[in-house]
């Protein structure tokens, strides 16, 4: 199924080459979850601090319906720095 | 000779013209190490009580710090100090850039300035020596006017100016103290004070830093920190997209002050953040002395309404919201060109972006008219009212003249309710950080000795359960491991904002930038100050002794805000904050003046402060090692 795709901040980085604009669509597996769209675009997990489907916060296990615009933000402060 | 530091503070007066300097013993060093904690000792034993801010007897301190100008990343920042005319209480501002490790490599630690000029003088500290000269050539320039004709003018290389703008000189109260023409000291209105001393100019050149004691762990904690930025997200953000990259997650989480704080999300964010502002008018990222995050922005617009200089460097986080959501406005070059003007006359952006704000709310709500606007109707989403109101505000000129006193004045001048919507606290308009979704800043916001500010704490994100495992490591190093809730402001939140608000004070008397140095999120951690000052200075030192240092720059400051009156009562949250915000993820949130009442009850217990004054006790102070400011509380 088709859906759409907002990047913000580093995680711009990850965005497909092929797939310009700051809105892009993907083409997902039926029922895929948040979670599953990031690994598929291959965000590091820990990069993902918040995630909103069509302008609503949401846990990454939500399941997307075609057509969902699907927003991915890096945190604002914090890492996963080994130290 | 020591390690890091000169042993050597400056002392001017200006209205003999004079100077003398101090040597001073490594033992006041290893207690105030620097910053404000040096600039506080200067001030408290050489202002009386009830001085006037704007008047001779003021004491203007720039200090740096014992790691100042080593190299690494986060070492180049200088702390202002002073009797602020926009609080009346203590004034607290940092800048970056270059002037920091230059004062330092001119052979002093601290530059403490007493007086009043007749006439516009400059200062110059040459390599150890110094004179002043007469400015009055350059008073009514602009920062960057001011700084290219002084460059040129003296003819040495390398040499670092600090100076003042028109705002300055007009005794503007939001007045700030530049260097680059695009560093700010912002808050609290220093620049006015720099402007009543007839103070146009500092320029520093030097050419020799004190020695490093451990040169190859410094160089080995520098490597670290420069090949770390790329693997910790907040920090490459902030590498990329600058401080603007923050505004994305305020909006989302319900956390962007819009129109004068009646919102926490603005519609047209998209056009205002930093992903925007990378993608159309960023031609450089800039740096500070030494850094490797480079975070600092360069814009230039060319065409249109709003041309923007490089010149001036670009907005902030802070920047793009005080003059965007507070004022409803979504044009980034206009933004853009407001950071411009602002650093062109010396005027603190986030202070003169809330004023207009304040003053837009009050004439749609008809609390501030057209015969009080000269015939101007001033409405949020309007770029040219804000371009317009800092030409006045700066030049106090029309309508200016009455924000030229910050919003807090200017509401206590025209009445008609119009305090109703002023948002400051101990008349320092609040930052771009909502306390209604960071609960513990409404702590921090109402006790922070200098009014509301969003750098003394570590925020609430840091410390839940949804935090990064970095944060939460760091946190557990401070004996912070109980994750809160955002949005609630309980003992252990308190607990939190205390610890927290010292760990940040140790950066803030260390002069380091809390982007690379803090608790929690930064490229360095806690472990790292210890590290660190001990390669510098070759100290002993433990993180329970920079802590105390801490504490006692925090101390200092509130027995200089006890001294001019300042009592529990000023610790408090301006009205608008305990009103409901409407839209997005904050909507109906607000902060109820009992919660804030409460907290201020467990935290005065915790920092050992008096529970009806909210003042230092003899006891802390003694604790402190601050015998000699005893009789000021106990008086």
């Amino acid at each position: 199924m088709d859906i759409k795709v907002r990047l913000h901040g580093v995680l711009q980085h990850y965005r497909p080459k092929t797939l310009g604009g700051e809105v892009f669509a993907l083409d997902v597996p039926e029922h895929a979850t948040v979670e599953e769209v990031g690994r598929q675009l291959g965000l590091p997990e820990t990069w993902v601090c918040l995630t909103f489907v069509n302008g609503e916060a949401c846990r990454k296990n939500q399941q997307l319906r075609t057509g969902d615009l699907v927003a991915f933000l890096p945190p604002a402060r914090g890492g996963t720095l080994e130290f | 000779m020591p390690y890091g530091y000169n042993g050597k503070i400056l002392k001017v007066d200006l209205t003999n013209r004079s100077w003398e300097v101090e040597h001073l013993p490594e033992s006041f060093y290893r207690t105030y190490l620097g910053g404000s904690g040096i600039g506080l000792y200067y001030i408290l034993k050489g202002m009386s009580a009830g001085a006037d801010p704007l008047g001779p007897e003021n004491v203007l301190t720039f200090a740096v710090s014992v790691v100042t100008g080593a190299p690494f990343s986060g070492q180049a920042r200088v702390a202002a100090n002073g009797k602020s005319p926009l609080t009346g209480a203590i004034g607290d501002s940092q800048a970056g850039g270059f002037f920091p490790a230059a004062l330092k490599a001119a052979g002093y630690d601290a530059i403490v300035i007493n007086g009043q000029a007749s006439t516009p003088v400059y200062l110059l500290v040459n390599d150890g020596d110094v004179s002043i000269h007469d400015a009055t050539y350059l008073w009514g320039r602009a920062t960057g006017e001011t700084e290219d004709r002084l460059r040129s003018d003296l003819g040495i290389k390398d040499v670092h100016i600090a100076e003042i703008g028109p705002a300055g000189e007009n005794l503007v109260r939001l007045a700030a103290i530049m260097n680059m023409a695009n560093r700010a000291h912002g808050r609290t209105g220093l620049g006015a004070v720099m402007g009543a001393k007839k103070l146009k100019a500092i320029a520093v050149h030097g050419s020799r830093q004190p020695q490093i004691a451990d040169a190859r762990s410094l160089q080995e904690l520098a490597r670290w920190g420069a090949t770390h930025i790329s693997s910790n997200p907040a920090m490459s953000d902030l590498q990329i997209n600058g401080t603007a990259g923050g505004l994305s997650y305020q909006q989302m989480s319900g956390g962007l002050p819009t129109r004068n704080w009646q919102s926490g999300v603005f519609e047209q964010f998209e056009h205002i953040s930093g992903d925007a502002l990378t993608s159309t008018i960023l031609r450089k990222r800039d740096t500070c002395y030494a850094c490797a995050t480079r975070c600092k922005r360069v814009v230039e617009v060319t065409e249109g309404n709003y041309p923007v200089n490089r010149r001036y460097g670009g907005p902030e986080y802070e920047t793009i919201a005080a003059f965007g959501s507070y004022c409803g406005v979504d044009d980034l070059s206009a933004i853009a060109r407001a950071n411009q003007l602002c650093n062109a006359y010396g005027l603190d952006t986030i202070g003169t972006g809330a004023t207009i704000a304040w003053a837009i709310d009050c004439f749609e709500h008809g609390l501030i008219t057209l015969d009080d606007t000269g015939g101007r109707e001033l409405h949020f989403g309007d770029p040219d009212v804000i371009i317009e109101l800092i030409e006045q505000i700066a030049h106090r000129q029309g309508f200016g003249v009455l924000l030229a006193e910050g919003s807090a004045r200017a509401a206590c001048k025209i009445g008609r309710g119009s305090e109703q919507l002023v948002v400051a606290v101990k008349n320092a308009e609040l930052p771009a950080h909502m306390p209604e979704v960071k609960r513990s800043l409404a702590l921090i916001y109402a006790v922070n000795p200098f009014g509301a500010d969003h750098q003394s704490s570590e925020h609430d994100p840091s410390y839940t359960e949804g935090a990064t495992l970095l944060e939460k490591r760091r946190l557990e190093l401070l004996g912070l491991q109980d994750p809160q809730d955002p949005r609630v402001l309980n003992e252990e939140k308190v607990r939190y904002a205390w610890i927290t608000q010292k760990m940040y004070s140790i950066a803030d008397t260390l002069c380091l930038c809390q982007f690379d140095w803090g608790p929690s999120w930064q490229l360095y951690g806690p472990e790292h100050f210890v590290a660190m000052v001990k390669a510098v200075t070759g100290w002993n030192v433990t993180l329970d002794e920079l802590l105390l240092a801490a504490e006692r720059r925090i101390n200092m400051m509130r027995v200089f805000n006890a001294r001019e009156g300042f009592t529990r009562r000023d610790d408090t949250l301006p009205a608008k904050i305990s009103r409901p915000k409407t839209g997005g993820p904050s909507d109906g949130l607000a902060v109820a003046p009992e919660e804030v009442e409460r907290a201020k009850d467990i935290y005065y217990r915790l920092v050992g402060w008096d529970l009806s004054t909210g003042n230092p006790t003899p006891q802390k102070l003694r604790e402190l090692g601050l015998d000699w400011l005893v009789d000021s509380v106990s008086s």
